[in-house]
């Protein structure tokens, strides 16, 4: 029987660690044309592939962008929706593996999907999916499976609705997900979001007359079930609860909601952020990660949720007064850890924090740190490597491009090997740009051979495998015998100048674009340009069916005034008699026997091959003749084998 | 002493043993004799069984060594059980899954009448049988220890000599705690840890000579061809003067001859013979033809010294080159069930009666392959035998941890385990291959990698007429294993869409068909099979929500139509046939599980079939197991 798997067999990326961020760099701008707020999205499939969304002015209107996150890098923007007339608004991304792209966007009231395959193709044109709609929101799983979620305006208001991805098709949900059909769902404050869990089942999640739903979504089947997590806290009224956030693993069983409440507690009006975990179609009853208790003037809203494979993870939420940003961790299957402040300064306007996964535990959140007068915003990031907590805060932007704007937009994604990338708004009115800090681990392990190699020319070609590195690309560094002789992006090389007889070390150092580096191990070369040495006499009689023996001498020697250490030593010898007869000559052997069976001119060549493959020969030509005629022995005086013989044959 | 191997130990225990009558007098009605007639119909004739009353003392503390209570008359602090017996049954606390000690004790005498008058009294011996006891058992009789033995599942024996003519007293101690290097690993490990003599106890009685094995081993070369039978007999010489011995044996319709020999006290002959059968109807499926195989054992005189009956099959079994697995040439596609020898109510010691019913329900559903962690009850295999079902006999190798797989214990444990395994079952036609472990490190490791190969090379050595298999666990990703090389048959463990493997690599289920292709890919030439896939089942609720009856049924359907794509796939076994207790807190990936139970079962705790019985049952009947030539 099997057992969990997780926890005994599976063997998930090498440990992660705190990542190193790169110097953060422009996606798009300075420029007065993007939207306000520009809607950014960023989604990062695990193997590192994904795109950014946002909103620009061109052409007179607002459309919609993407740059794609290929190769470790962020490409040019191009226009996703060129072709449709009007403003578009409320972009949507998600990424799978291989480069897969979704895009979704709302223009003149029709929701667009577009869609970039798995591989180098591009993105192609936006596709039509529904009517009437607004309030998208777009889920992947590491399968490839997606749930793009919207409303669509049914006449007295709007419906949830939802479409499947898989395959490269679309198939929109048969029937309004709404928890009761006459219901305004999904509008305003209580816009849907969805998540797709890697089992391939999405679940929604939605505002309804102040209650917040979810539902589950297995391809194109809603579920017969609708669940409601919100609710009073013990000793309060709920008023209503908006801003749904919704968190799922590998496994669907375990989702967690995070929304927003209103409450009315002894009197006093309460802004809360909650949380519900659905275990199976059941809430296991509200929890609260705000880190707020009792009475209390500040408030909370803003919730969001990231979620990795096994159920960890962070939610946060925002303080509504003071501007903190709090954060409760994610144990597995969802439930809920400790909950602390993340930020240590205080700010002066909301922090818009951004959690995101980055691997099967780690997780990070960027936020945006305001001082006020006194200091310039920047944004800010803390990441948490496999299951240990937040690090230190650590500054991605620079103030050299201006105040962050991260209310106009940011958001935070990562791989499944610890890399992660933050993107914001950033730079004063009018010469705003889309700013990107990438996070990195350190390239992958990688091993050289670890048996000797022999070679035998002074510039060999060592190749070596390329370390798993994402979001390369990674740059070599080939040592030999200590000493760096060259630097490639190539996985090999040749070393610049000859090397010399004799054994050698070499090592390769990989570093990717933040400079982290990973070692190879150690190699071993062994150089052997001279040739070995082979001597071959033969003696006997040169007569069919005897014996011909053959003296040896071989050996392989080192360059001229090198100690013998600096050959390679003979690998094989073998000595063909010109008859098709080759003897497989041993280790220290020197004497070889053969004879003949037929009379005729023969070449007899002896082949010494040390271990680098250099090759020597030599060649000994050889007639052998047939015995002469006996002398008949005279009669009358046998000898005594004569005799013997004799006697034989008379037997016969 | 640890007996593994039960012919063999009797031999010291021969030695050994002479035991008097007990002194002391146990109470009225306690001392009953056994009762002639086995519950297995394979082995030697004139077994009784050892059932009746025994007595059952808990050693929570493990005291009752210091204090003796093996040499005790006195029956206080005893209770009375009836044997099979799991001490612990019902209890599915964390202390009963750790193990404790428990004491078993059966005051007996010896029937009348079990030995011809001819026999002397002298001659006149008995052996005791333990059929299985978790996991280390100590016997004593009236006082003077037999030996020991470690391991369950599979039978032990010791020699009584010559009881008393009054009342014995067999007592056993069984502690079924169990070390990391154990088989299973323990403490703790995949599945309940019921303690106790969970199978039947036999006494024998024994003259001078006895049967103490038979190896039978039909050979078909092809289809129409005519069979040839070898059989093997282990035969000990029990008394201290040497004497002629005389084997002969049939098998159905032929005879077989294994000739005459002078054999010293106490040598062991081992002589073979072979037949022919000319046309042999074959076991199969369908036909599951059973020959009856008999053996006499007689001295100078004629006189019977001992007999022993099996019912053997002829068929091959074998994987070609195609990588299939074929039953007398034509490629199988099974269908069946993995199960545990479990009830609640009786823990791991299941009477006849459960056993039966738990085949009955095998073949009702259709299926016609049975798996196990460990060797099955001779109960099922012999219903298995006479049904047409096949059997995947494995040892309980089970997740064992890479550090313990090269150390040379472990290992001489690990290939005894598995060389009692086939000694003592191979002539079921019923078995179809010896599987040596069930989900060792993946990808597998060096230790895994000798491990199997020794498995392996010691299975087909043992057994060279049947394929060597094992079950192992992958995922998308994981690259092809050359640790399998040695395996005619790989079974793999699926669970795609419901336990997480390789970071939520086969989260998925839409990711199992283009997984078992890369499965075929990797092992072109050995056969595959699906050794496990199931899902839980314990309530009604959305179908997409894992644990509902209707997230089973669709879920299976899943599956099954996945597997069915795969002509190659030689077969495909559901976890498990009924829900099991596994152990303390089990979740096993069901958001509304009931701790400690496995609810993959087809089949409820109280036997009630779930909507997904149908569903399999349905898929099970309709696949063509056996194909065509």
């Amino acid at each position: 029987m099997a057992v969990p798997v997780c926890l005994v067999l599976a063997a998930p990326a090498a440990a992660q660690q705190q990542p190193v961020a790169a110097p953060a760099h422009t996606i798009d701008g300075p420029t007065s044309g993007l939207a306000s707020p520009a809607s950014l999205g960023l989604s990062v499939a695990r193997d590192g592939t994904g795109g950014l969304v946002y909103l620009k002015q061109a052409g007179g209107g607002t459309h919609v962008f993407v740059s794609r996150l290929a190769g470790g890098s962020f490409q040019p923007p191009v226009q996703v929706d060129a072709g449709l007339a009007g403003p578009s608004s409320q972009p949507v991304i998600g990424a799978g593996n291989g480069g897969l792209l979704l895009v979704g966007f709302v223009n003149a009231g029709v929701l667009y999907a577009a869609e970039q395959p798995p591989g180098r193709g591009a993105l192609g044109g936006p596709a039509a999916l529904a009517s009437g709609a607004a309030n998208p929101a777009i889920s992947i799983s590491n399968a490839g499976k997606a749930y793009l979620t919207f409303t669509v305006a049914d006449g007295t208001g709007t419906d949830v609705r939802a479409a499947y991805f898989w395959q490269n098709k679309w198939a929109l949900e048969p029937s309004a997900l709404n928890a009761f059909a006459g219901d305004n769902a999904g509008s305003g404050a209580g816009r849907p979001a969805v998540v797709a869990a890697g089992d391939g089942v999405g679940i929604v999640a939605w505002g309804e007359v102040g209650g917040i739903y979810t539902r589950r979504v297995w391809g194109t089947s809603p579920s017969v079930a609708v669940e409601r997590a919100d609710g009073p806290l013990p000793g309060c009224t709920e008023l209503s609860a908006d801003e749904p956030a919704v968190g799922a693993g590998g496994d669907s069983s375990y989702v967690q909601v995070a929304f927003h409440e209103q409450l009315s507690c002894a009197g006093q009006t309460s802004s809360r952020v909650l949380m519900n975990r659905l275990r199976g179609s059941a809430y296991d009853g509200l929890t609260q990660p705000d880190g707020l208790s009792g009475p209390s003037t500040d408030g909370a809203d803003d919730p969001r949720i990231a979620m990795g494979e096994y159920g960890g993870g962070l939610v946060t939420s925002q303080r509504t007064l003071t501007h903190a940003l709090v954060g409760a961790e994610l144990n597995d299957n969802g439930s809920l850890g400790a909950t602390s402040q993340l930020d240590t300064a205080p700010g002066t306007s909301p922090p818009w924090g951004v959690p995101a996964m980055a691997g099967l535990y780690s997780h990070l959140v960027a936020w945006q740190q305001d001082p006020g007068s006194t200091g310039t915003p920047e944004i800010r990031l803390r990441y948490a490597p496999g299951r240990d907590p937040l690090g230190p805060e650590v500054v991605l932007s620079s103030p050299v491009q201006g105040p962050a704007a991260a209310g106009q937009g940011s958001a935070a994604a990562g791989d499944t090997y610890g890399d992660a990338a933050v993107v914001w708004v950033q730079g004063p009115a009018g010469a705003e740009q889309i700013m990107s800090a990438q996070l990195y681990q350190p390239p992958g392990g990688f091993a050289v051979p670890a048996r000797r190699r022999y070679v035998r020319t002074s510039r060999p070609t060592l190749t070596w495998p390329a370390p798993r590195e994402p979001w390369g690309p990674v740059h070599f560094a080939l040592s030999l015998d200590g000493v760096v002789v060259i630097q490639t992006d190539a996985t090999s090389a040749q070393p610049p100048t000859p090397i010399g007889d004799g054994p050698h070390s070499y090592q390769l150092t990989a570093t990717n674009p933040a400079g982290q580096q990973s070692q190879s191990g150690v190699g071993s070369l062994f150089v052997d340009t001279t040739p070995p040495v082979a001597g071959l006499t033969l003696s006997g009689v040169k007569e069919i069916k005897r014996r011909i023996q053959a003296r040896l001498a071989y050996g392989d020697l080192p360059p001229s005034g090198q100690p013998s250490t600096y050959a390679s030593g003979v690998a094989s010898v073998t000595l063909r008699w010109g008859d098709g007869t080759v003897s497989q000559i041993k280790r220290g052997m020197t004497r070889v026997a053969h004879s003949y069976a037929r009379p005729g001119d023969y070449a007899v060549t002896i082949t010494v091959t040390d271990k680098a493959g250099n090759i020597t020969r030599a060649t000994v030509k050889l007639k052998v003749k047939k015995p002469k005629p006996k002398p008949k022995p005279k009669p009358g005086k046998p000898g005594p084998h004569h005799g013997l013989r004799q006697g034989g044959g008379a037997r016969s | 002493m640890r007996r593994l191997v039960p012919a063999l130990g009797l031999g010291l225990a021969l030695l050994l043993s002479s035991a008097g009558a007990a002194g002391a007098q146990p109470p009225q009605g306690i001392a009953t004799p056994p009762t002639l007639g086995a519950l297995y119909r394979d082995g030697q004739t004139n077994r009784y069984l050892l059932g009746g009353t025994w007595l059952y003392r808990a050693d929570p503390t493990d005291a009752g060594l210091a204090q003796g209570w093996w040499q005790s008359a006195d029956t206080t602090g005893w209770g009375a059980v009836s044997v099979p017996n799991a001490f612990n049954a019902g209890d599915f606390s964390a202390p009963s899954m750790s193990g404790s000690v428990g004491w078993y004790r059966r005051d007996f005498l010896v029937p009348s009448g079990a030995f011809a008058p001819y026999v002397g009294l002298g001659d006149r011996r008995w052996i005791v049988r333990f059929e299985s006891a978790n996991y280390r058992a100590t016997v004593w009789l009236n006082g003077r220890r037999l030996g020991g033995h470690t391991g369950a599942s599979l039978p032990f024996e010791f020699d009584l000599g010559r009881p008393g003519s009054g009342v014995n007293r067999l007592v056993v101690r069984v502690d079924d705690r169990r070390s990391p290097s154990d088989l299973p690993p323990g403490p703790g490990g995949g599945w309940w840890n019921f303690g106790g003599l969970l199978r039947e106890v036999y006494l024998r009685p024994v003259q001078r000579a006895d049967i103490s094995r038979l190896a039978i081993v039909p050979v078909l070369p092809c289809i129409h061809c005519a069979a040839t039978i070898t059989e093997r007999a282990v035969i000990r010489n029990l008394s201290s003067r040497a004497q002629v011995l005389t084997l002969r044996g049939r098998y159905g319709p032929v005879a077989l001859d294994f000739g005459t020999v002078r054999l010293a006290p106490g040598a062991t002959w081992q002589p073979s013979a072979a037949a022919t059968l000319p046309h042999p109807r074959l076991w199969s499926l369908d036909h599951p033809v059973l020959y009856r195989a008999t053996l006499t054992l007689a001295d100078r005189q004629g006189h019977q010294l001992g007999g022993y009956v099996s019912y053997s099959g002829v068929r091959s079994i074998a994987v070609t080159s195609d990588g299939r697995l074929r039953l007398n040439g034509r490629p199988l596609s099974l269908r069946g069930f993995d199960v545990h020898e479990q009830s609640v109510a009786t823990g791991a010691a299941l009477s006849p009666s459960q056993l039966g019913w738990m085949v009955d329900q095998v073949r009702q559903a259709g299926g016609k392959v049975i798996r196990s962690h460990y060797p099955l009850n001779p109960q099922i295999l012999e219903m298995a035998d006479r049904d047409g079902i096949l059997i995947w006999s494995e040892v309980p190798v089970y997740q064992v941890a890479d550090q313990y797989l090269d150390q040379p214990g472990w290992l001489a444990n690990a290939h005894g385990f598995l060389e009692q395994s086939i000694l003592t079952n191979q002539n079921h036609p019923s078995i179809m291959l010896w599987s040596v472990a069930n989900e060792l490190s993946t990808p597998a490791s060096r230790q895994e990698a000798n491990y199997v190969a020794g498995a392996a090379a010691l299975a087909r050595q043992l057994d060279p007429t049947r394929p060597v298999g094992m079950a192992t666990s992958g995922w998308p990703g994981v690259p092809c294993q050359t640790a399998y090389a040695p395996l005619d048959v790989i079974g793999h463990n699926e669970y795609f869409g419901w336990f997480d493997a390789g970071g939520g690599a086969n989260d998925d289920r839409d990711q199992l068909g283009p997984f078992l292709d890369t499965l075929r890919a990797c092992y072109p030439h050995q056969a595959l099979m699906v050794s496990e896939f199931g899902f839980d089942g314990n309530r009604h609720g959305p179908v997409e929500e894992r644990g509902t009856y209707e997230f089973q049924s669709n879920t299976a359907a899943y599956h099954l139509a996945a597997f069915a794509s795969k002509p190659w796939l030689s077969g495909a076994i559901w976890w498990t046939l009924q829900d099991f207790a596994a152990r303390p807190g089990w979740g096993g990936g069901n958001p509304r599980p009931d701790p400690p139970f496995v609810e993959k079962g087809l089949l409820d705790l109280s036997g009630n079939g779930k909507p997904a019985w149908s569903v399999v049952s349905r898929v099970y009947h309709r696949t063509r197991q056996t194909g065509s030539g």
